[in-house]
C-alpha cells in the first residue's frame, strides 16, 4: 500500500518535473524578451526623445502641440508612442514564446486585426492634431472679435472634431458600426435641439439680451471707432 | 535681365512708346468716387511741374465692378499718355482682402515697374486710386527729389490726426527706424515716389510669388531701397484723406499683414539689422504746415475690455511667445480702470520684440501667433489714447519719438531673443572663454 503511494507521489512528482522541464525555456525566454523589450522600449523612447527637438519646432509652428490645453509636447507622445510599440510587440512575442494553444490564437487574433488598429490610432492622432489647432484658431478669432463664450466656441470646435474622430475610428475598427454612429447623430440631434431649446423657451431672455449685447457692439463698432490703424 | 511680366498685347503697346521721363503708377480696385479726382491731379502735377518730360500714367485696375475703368477713360488726357492695365489677382486675395483693400496690389506694382523700366523711365511715383486729398503738387514734391536732387526713394511724410496711422506710429515706423537705422516717418504711406534704377532692383527680387508682394508691398518698398542702399528721402505732402473705409475691415488681419510683412523681412535683413547700432534723419523735402483735422471718437471701454479677454482666454497662448516676466507684467495691467489705462512704453517694446523673435523660432503657427497680438495692440492703442488726450500735435511727436528711443535702447533684447537659446548658450561659452584668457594669451593671440 505505502510503496503503491510512493510510486504514485515518484510517477506525479516525475510528470511534473517533465512538464516543468518543458516548459520552463518557454517561459524563460518569454521574460527573457519581456525584459530585452523593456529595455530597448525605454532606449527608444529616450532616443526618440532626444531626437524630438526638430519635430518640436515643426508641430508647434503648425499649432499642434501648443501646450495651451496641457503640458504634452510633441516628443513625448513619440516616444510614449514609440515606448508602447517596442514593448507591446515585445508581450506578444513573449505569449508567442510560450507557445500555448489560447497564445498562439491571441497572436493571431492581435495580427490580423493589427492594420485596423494601426489605422485608427492615426486616425484619433490626426483628430487630436486637427482638433487642437482648430480649436486655437478659433479661440483667437472668437477673443479679436469680442465674443464672449470664445472659450466655449473653441471647445465646442474641439469636441466636435474629437466626437467625428471617434466615428471614423470605430468604422476603421469595425467596432459596433452602427451603435457609434448613432450615438453620434443623437448626441449632435441633441446639442441642436438643446440650443434651439434654449433660444427658443429656457434660456430665452438670455439669448436675447446677449444678442442685444452683441448688436450693440457692433453698433459701437461701426460708429465709435473710426481709427485708421495704418 | 527681368522676367517678362506684361501680356503681349501690353508689351506691344509700351514698345510702341519707346521711352518715357516719367511713369505715374495708380493701382485701383473698386475707386470709381474718387479715381477721377487722382487722375487729374497727377495730369495737372505732370503738366505744370515737368512741362518738358514725357510722362506716362498707369492704371493698373484689379478687376474693379463700380465703374473705375469708365472713370478714368472719361477723365480728360490731353497729351499725355495713359495705360489702363488690367492686374492678376492670386486667387487667395477673393478670401483675404488685403489691408488696402486693394487686390493685387503687388502685381500692380511689378507691373507699374516693368514698364517704366522698358521705358527707361528716369522717375516714378504711385499713389493711392482713394486719395480725397491729393492736390498737383504731390507729383512735384514726389517725384522732384528724384529728377534734381539724385534721389532714389521718396517716402510720403504726412499730417495725420493724433490716433490715426497706429500701427504705423506703435509698430512699423520705430520698428523699421531701430532695425534700419532710417527715420522713414511713414513707412507704409501707399504713395511714393522711386528712380528707374530702384524699379528695375525691385524688379529683379525674388519676391513675387510671396506674401511680402502681395500683402506688404509698401514696407517691402522701403526696406528694400533702404538696405539696397539707395539714397532716400521723405516729402511733407499735408494731410492725407482716403475715400471712406469699410467700418467692418478685420482689424486682426490687417495687423497680421502689416506686422507679418515686417517681421518676414527681418528674418531677409538679419545681417543688415543685427549690424545696425543707431539711426539718423533723412532729409525732408516740401513746406511743413499745420491742418485742421477733425477730432476722432475713441472708445477705450471696448478695447480694454478686449485685452482683458485676451488676458483670461489667450494667456496660454501667450505664453508660448513671451517670456514669463513680460506676461507677469501684462497681468498686472488687467485691473486698470479704461481711463486710466497705462501700457509702458517699455513692456510694449519688450512684447513686440518677444513676437518678432517668436516668429523667427517659429514658436507656433504664424497666423495664430500674429493674430493673437491684436488684444495687446489694443491695449497699446487704449493706453496711447488716454496719455495723449489732452495733447497737441507736437507733444503726440515728441511721444512717438520716446517710444522710439526705447525701441533703439532694447535692440540688444531683441538680438538677443532672436537667436536661439542653443546658440546664445555658445555665445556666452566663447564669450566666457575669451573672458577667461590672461592677458599675456591674449597679446600673443592679438600678435598671432
Amino acid at each position: 500500500m505505502i510503496q503503491a503511494l510512493e510510486r504514485i507521489l515518484r510517477q506525479s512528482w516525475d510528470h511534473l518535473g517533465e512538464q516543468v522541464g518543458d516548459l520552463l525555456p518557454n517561459v524563460l525566454a518569454a521574460l527573457l524578451i519581456l525584459v530585452a523589450g523593456w529595455v530597448t522600449a525605454k532606449l527608444a523612447r529616450w532616443a526618440v526623445h532626444r531626437m524630438g527637438a526638430r519635430l518640436e519646432t515643426s508641430f508647434r509652428r503648425w499649432g499642434f502641440f501648443a501646450d495651451y490645453y496641457q503640458h504634452t509636447t510633441a516628443s513625448q507622445v513619440f516616444s510614449r508612442g514609440t515606448f508602447w510599440l517596442i514593448f507591446g510587440s515585445a508581450i506578444l512575442m513573449s505569449i508567442n514564446a510560450l507557445n500555448t494553444e489560447m497564445g498562439s490564437l491571441l497572436i493571431t487574433g492581435i495580427l490580423s486585426y493589427l492594420p485596423r488598429l494601426l489605422t485608427a490610432g492615426l486616425v484619433i492622432l490626426a483628430g487630436l492634431l486637427l482638433g487642437r489647432f482648430l480649436a486655437r484658431g478659433v479661440l483667437i478669432w472668437a477673443v479679436n472679435e469680442g465674443l464672449e463664450p470664445a472659450r466655449w466656441i473653441a471647445n465646442a470646435v474641439r469636441i466636435g472634431v474629437g466626437l467625428l474622430t471617434v466615428v471614423a475610428a470605430a468604422e476603421q475598427l469595425a467596432i459596433a458600426r452602427t451603435a457609434i454612429l448613432a450615438t453620434f447623430v443623437i448626441l449632435l440631434s441633441g446639442a441642436v435641439l438643446g440650443v434651439a431649446l434654449a433660444v427658443g423657451i429656457g434660456s430665452r431672455k438670455r439669448v436675447e439680451e446677449w444678442l442685444d449685447r452683441r448688436a450693440a457692439l457692433l453698433e459701437e463698432q461701426k460708429h465709435e471707432q473710426p481709427i485708421e490703424h495704418l | 535681365m527681368s522676367e517678362n511680366v506684361l501680356r503681349p498685347e501690353i508689351d506691344e503697346q509700351v514698345r510702341a512708346l519707346k521711352s518715357a521721363d516719367i511713369v505715374i503708377g495708380v493701382p485701383s480696385f473698386n475707386n470709381a468716387r474718387t479715381i477721377r479726382h487722382v487722375i487729374q491731379a497727377i495730369e495737372v502735377g505732370v503738366e505744370k511741374y515737368f512741362p518738358q518730360s514725357r510722362a506716362v500714367i498707369v492704371n493698373s485696375d484689379g478687376g474693379s465692378t463700380d465703374g473705375t475703368r469708365e472713370a478714368v477713360l472719361s477723365t480728360h488726357t490731353d497729351d499725355r499718355y495713359l495705360m489702363l492695365l488690367s492686374h492678376p489677382l492670386y486667387p487667395v486675395h477673393r478670401l483675404a482682402t488685403p489691408y488696402h483693400g486693394l487686390p493685387g496690389k503687388g502685381s500692380a506694382f511689378r507691373t507699374i515697374f516693368r514698364i517704366a523700366e522698358l521705358l527707361g523711365a528716369q522717375a516714378c511715383a504711385v499713389v493711392d486710386s482713394d486719395l480725397r486729398s491729393i492736390t498737383p503738387e504731390w507729383i512735384e514734391l514726389l517725384l522732384r527729389p528724384l529728377v534734381h536732387a539724385g534721389y532714389d526713394y521718396v517716402a510720403p511724410y504726412y499730417l495725420r490726426h493724433k490716433y490715426d496711422g497706429t500701427i504705423t506710429n506703435s509698430i512699423v515706423y520705430p520698428l523699421t527706424r531701430a532695425l534700419y537705422g532710417q527715420r522713414v516717418r511713414q513707412p507704409i504711406g501707399g504713395d511714393f515716389g522711386f528712380s528707374g534704377r530702384l524699379a528695375s532692383y525691385y524688379l529683379r527680387q525674388n519676391v513675387w510669388d510671396t506674401d511680402v508682394a502681395r500683402y506688404g508691398i509698401d514696407i517691402w518698398m522701403t526696406t528694400t531701397a533702404i538696405c539696397g542702399g539707395y539714397r532716400i528721402c521723405q516729402s511733407f505732402l499735408g494731410a492725407k484723406i482716403h475715400d471712406a473705409k469699410d467700418p467692418g475691415a478685420d482689424l486682426s488681419s490687417m495687423l497680421t499683414q502689416v506686422v507679418g510683412s515686417v517681421f518676414q523681412l527681418m528674418e531677409t535683413h538679419e545681417d543688415r539689422w543685427m549690424a545696425t547700432n543707431s539711426s539718423g534723419d533723412i532729409p525732408l523735402f516740401g513746406f511743413r504746415y499745420g491742418v485742421g483735422l477733425e477730432p476722432i471718437p475713441v472708445n477705450l471701454e471696448r478695447m480694454v475690455r478686449l485685452f482683458r479677454s485676451g488676458l483670461s482666454e489667450l494667456r496660454n497662448v501667450w505664453e508660448v511667445a513671451l517670456q514669463p516676466q513680460t506676461v507677469n507684467e501684462l497681468v498686472r495691467l488687467e485691473g486698470l480702470e479704461p481711463r486710466k489705462f497705462h501700457f509702458p512704453d517699455e513692456l510694449w517694446v519688450k512684447v513686440v520684440y518677444e513676437f518678432a523673435a517668436a516668429y523667427h523660432r517659429r514658436s507656433m503657427n504664424l497666423a495664430h501667433l500674429l493674430r493673437s497680438l491684436t488684444p495687446l495692440y489694443l491695449a497699446r492703442v487704449a493706453s496711447f489714447v488716454v496719455e495723449t488726450q489732452e495733447s497737441l500735435a507736437d507733444e503726440v511727436e515728441e511721444k512717438i519719438e520716446r517710444l522710439c528711443q526705447i525701441y533703439e535702447e532694447q535692440k540688444p533684447y531683441l538680438i538677443a531673443h532672436w537667436r536661439p537659446p542653443t546658440q546664445r548658450a555658445r555665445e556666452r561659452e566663447v564669450g566666457a572663454e575669451v573672458h577667461h584668457t590672461t592677458p599675456s594669451q591674449a597679446g600673443v593671440a592679438a600678435k598671432g
